[in-house]
């Protein structure tokens, strides 16, 4: 755990705010993406911007925290819906302190503070998932599901498993604040 | 399994020592850190099983609406009754719509009828024997008298179940039982049946026209209802959501509240929140020869580190009969600094049951653990320790990363138990388990953690008594306070030793699905990656097949009498310096240059201007070519006649050009 987590220099672009983007990241749309600061994308993501709701004047299309981490391969689309015959996107909020793992498919339209997704999970569209809650990996949480405050699911479909202890917020906070600190680029090339 | 601390609980019991941990069932009363509690006025640790728990608030979890626990506690007592033939005019609300159907069932009806009938007679008996209801002393706690006697006066009839008053109306009422008239039923019994709320007839009927299994609700949609429903799956009507509840802890001995949650169902502040993690050290266990196989593994392979923290689980297995050095890191919590000292939890012998032999192999292994205090740096803010820059000690321009650091530390290392390293708040102390040969299972074991920090409040009657300054200054020193717990390390399990690993796994096993599972690689080396397979790579070996060179290998790690079954030639070994690519195309694999012989990097990187190549290609040039086909091209001094050309047409067209300008100027 105390171990260095090395990224290629050349890889990854790190911009003034801490943000470090991996350039084998698909980002879509970056104008309507947000990034909070000291948040990772890892290479593989994919962040679609682009699908922004019909309308004139600037949207933020997916808005992340900071000390978020967008693991590998993860699908970040924003949900969708016809609503009395019109189609629409609607735009995905994301706390601080998020780490989603690799491959996971994300179209959730909340997701508050200090929440662990697991790897390949798929997380429905409108789903709505407070803060301090964790899924576990290989989880399905069907559409518009909501996951209460410091709950864990898991399984396919996602259910409640079991309350999390209440010091979970400050456990995720140094993991993702001692993620962020432990990512630094290789000195070494390989 | 990586290697973990957990926290043990006393949980109230009457001994503090814990149970020895190689016990299935001790692992209950070991807990991690941050599932655990701590009482200050106790000073005890409390875990999840031994706190009281109270209900603080209920929300729902479906739409995490607050419902107050006033409507919750009036709503327990319901009667639940069936439904039948309901239909939704929308989506939301579904509890208000059942709502009506629910006073409408034909239950629903009939209790309602019951109820007005027998109203009289109880009304009557309530209030002969709500005359007295101070005398209700077999009640012991006054507070439930009081609930029980207000309940009764609330709704009439509840006291009739009441222990007491049962015994109390049977006394009084025996006269007047033969005044309550027969109860006339709406519906006949029979009828009952049809409706589907037993079996009989209508479920064989049902049953012998069925088309299709999910036409019947199955066991577990039925038994949320404790009577009898219909089999069938099309009279499943939709359940309710059950809430759910915010809890509040305290602590079982002195009733001092642990945590509390704030009042609004989904915050996750506290406003009271004891948490072990805020008083007691945390304790993390790691192996540092695992980490170095992790370190060799990655950088020979070049995978991504979450990739390769998943695969190498056999690397960093604890082999018997071998000793092993693990770090223990202590983070401080508390804002003073702290002694820790450690001691190995003697294991409490079992009463009497054990014969001598198993005596002889009751301690599989042999903890050495640092026997002296050790301070720990007290708890501050990031911004306030020196050095924050360079918390993991890397300076990029020295070679000081992962493996630099740790040949450093193998080289300074010179005791092997104590102190390793001091940064922050946190102290790493190494210890040392010898393994037997013998030994098998996990390495577990107790150990007793007592540390000491001054105590923040000052004793009130020093304060009252403060006279002089000079008295009061060299009055008693800070109080050091003393706690001590027990935990448990779990270092892993033992791999045994690599023979008996060959003789088990070197058939394919088959597991249940009759598929044959390949045979596990033996622990004791790190494993290399997938073998060179195409000229470039490192550690290919040219003029020979790609398959026999894979054939060589698999016989290689399947003989059992050979002690290095792996593959021969590691890509950390100095290879056979035959490699070496002709064309200055970059290397196709991205194996690291460094472990590559020096010889070969730089010719790889260079363009062909260079001087002569630097290894012996002239005879593997025929080889190489050879091997991969191409057209046989005549050599002088290991280049190619056609690169040879061309380096001369270039030339010439520099001198020309560079002539012409001469003589034009």
């Amino acid at each position: 755990m105390d171990a260095p987590v090395y990224y290629s220099r050349a890889e990854y672009i790190e911009t003034d705010t801490g943000n470090k983007v991996s350039r084998r990241a698909t980002i879509a749309g970056p104008q309507n993406i947000i990034l909070g600061g000291k948040t990772v994308i890892a290479s593989g993501a994919i962040i679609r911007g682009d699908l922004r709701r019909t309308g004139p004047g600037h949207a933020v299309v997916i808005s992340l925290g900071r000390y978020c981490l967008i693991g590998e391969g993860c699908v970040m689309r924003p949900p969708y819906k016809t609503y009395r015959g019109n189609f629409n996107y609607y735009p995905m909020k994301i706390g601080d302190h998020v780490h989603v793992g690799s491959g996971s498919i994300v179209e959730a339209a909340t997701i508050g503070n200090h929440v662990e997704i697991g790897k390949n999970c798929i997380i429905g569209k409108f789903t709505i998932i407070k803060d301090c809650a964790k899924i576990a990996d290989n989880t399905v949480i069907p559409p518009n599901t909501v996951v209460p405050a410091l709950a864990l699911f898991a399984g396919s479909p996602g259910r409640f498993v079991e309350d999390l202890p209440e010091s979970t917020q400050e456990m995720v906070e140094a993991h993702t604040k001692g993620f962020y600190t432990r990512f630094q680029p290789a000195t070494t090339e390989r | 399994m990586a290697p973990s601390v957990d926290y043990y609980c006393p949980c109230l019991a009457a001994s503090p020592h814990p149970p020895p941990p190689h016990l299935p069932s001790s692992s209950d009363s070991f807990h991690p850190l941050h599932n655990l509690f701590f009482c200050e006025e106790c000073d005890a640790v409390r875990c999840n099983r031994c706190v009281m728990v109270e209900v603080s608030g209920y929300y729902c979890p479906n739409c995490l609406f607050e419902v107050p626990s006033a409507s919750v506690r009036a709503e327990k007592n319901r009667w639940d009754s069936a439904q039948v033939d309901i239909t939704f005019e929308k989506p939301t609300g579904l509890a208000a719509q059942l709502q009506k159907f629910e006073d409408s069932a034909p239950e629903a009806l009939e209790f309602d009828r019951l109820k007005e009938h027998f109203e009289p007679f109880l009304r009557a008996s309530s209030s002969s024997s709500a005359v007295t209801p101070s005398s209700s002393h077999h009640h012991s706690n006054p507070i439930t008298a009081a609930a029980s006697s207000a309940l009764a006066r609330d709704i009439p009839g509840v006291s009739k179940y009441n222990p007491l008053s049962r015994s109390r109306s049977g006394r009084d009422k025996s006269s007047h039982k033969a005044d309550i008239p027969d109860y006339k039923a709406r519906m006949e019994v029979g009828a009952a049946a049809g409706m589907g709320a037993g079996g009989g007839e209508a479920d064989l009927e049902f049953m012998r026209h069925l088309e299709t299994v999910a036409e019947v609700a199955t066991v577990e949609q039925r038994w949320v209802n404790s009577w009898v429903s219909s089999l069938h799956t099309d009279d499943l009507k939709p359940l309710r959501i059950p809430l759910q509840s915010k809890k509040s802890k305290r602590c079982p001995s002195c009733r001092h509240i642990l945590i509390k949650p704030e009042q609004k169902a989904q915050s996750v502040r506290y406003k009271i929140k004891l948490v072990a993690a805020n008083y007691l050290p945390a304790i993390s266990v790691s192996l540092p020869h695992a980490r170095a196989a992790l370190e060799m593994m990655k950088r020979s392979l070049n995978r991504s580190a979450t990739q390769s923290e998943d695969q190498s689980p056999t690397a960093a297995a604890l082999l018997a009969g071998k000793t092993y050095s693990f770090h223990i890191s202590f983070t401080n919590p508390l804002y003073d600094p702290i002694q820790v000292r450690l001691k190995k939890a003697q294991a409490m012998p079992a009463p009497g049951t054990e014969g001598a032999g198993e005596k002889a192999k009751r301690p599989p292994f042999q903890v050495n653990l640092p026997s002296a205090a050790f301070p720990i740096a007290a708890f501050a803010e990031a911004w306030e320790y020196e050095d924050d820059e360079d918390m993991f000690g890397l300076d990029d321009d020295d070679d000081l990363d992962g493996l630099g650091r740790l040949q450093k530390d193998q080289r300074s290392k010179t005791r092997t138990v104590g102190v390793v390293e001091k940064r922050a708040n946190v102290t790493v102390v190494a210890g040392e388990v010898i393994l037997t040969k013998e030994s098998r299972g996990n390495v577990k074991f107790n150990m007793l953690v007592s540390y000491t920090y001054r105590s923040d409040d000052p004793d009130p009657a020093e304060e009252n008594a403060m006279g002089t300054p000079s008295r009061h200054a060299s009055s008693k020193p800070p109080e050091m306070k003393n706690f001590s717990f027990y935990t448990v390390v779990d270092l892993g399990t033992i791999a045994p030793r690599e023979e008996t690993i060959h003789d088990s796994d070197i058939w394919p096993t088959l597991d249940e699905a009759g598929i044959m599972a390949t045979p596990e690689q033996p622990e004791s080396r790190p494993q290399a990656g997938p073998l060179p397979s195409k000229r470039g790579e490192i550690g290919f070996v040219e003029g020979v097949d790609v398959s026999t060179q894979q054939e060589q290998v698999g016989e290689g790690s399947g003989t059992a009498e050979t002690s290095s079954p792996l593959p021969e030639r590691h890509p950390a070994d100095t290879p056979v310096p035959t490699t070496t690519p002709q064309e200055p195309n970059p290397p196709t694999t991205p194996t690291p240059t460094t472990n590559a012989p020096p010889a070969d990097s730089p010719s790889t990187a260079n363009p062909p201007n260079t001087s002569a190549p630097l290894n012996p290609s002239g005879t593997t040039g025929r080889k190489l070519s050879s091997f991969l086909g191409c057209k046989r091209i005549p050599l002088f001094w290991g280049m190619r006649v056609t690169t040879l050309s061309l380096f001369a047409f270039q030339i010439a067209v520099l001198g020309a050009t560079i002539g012409g300008w001469i003589v034009l100027i």
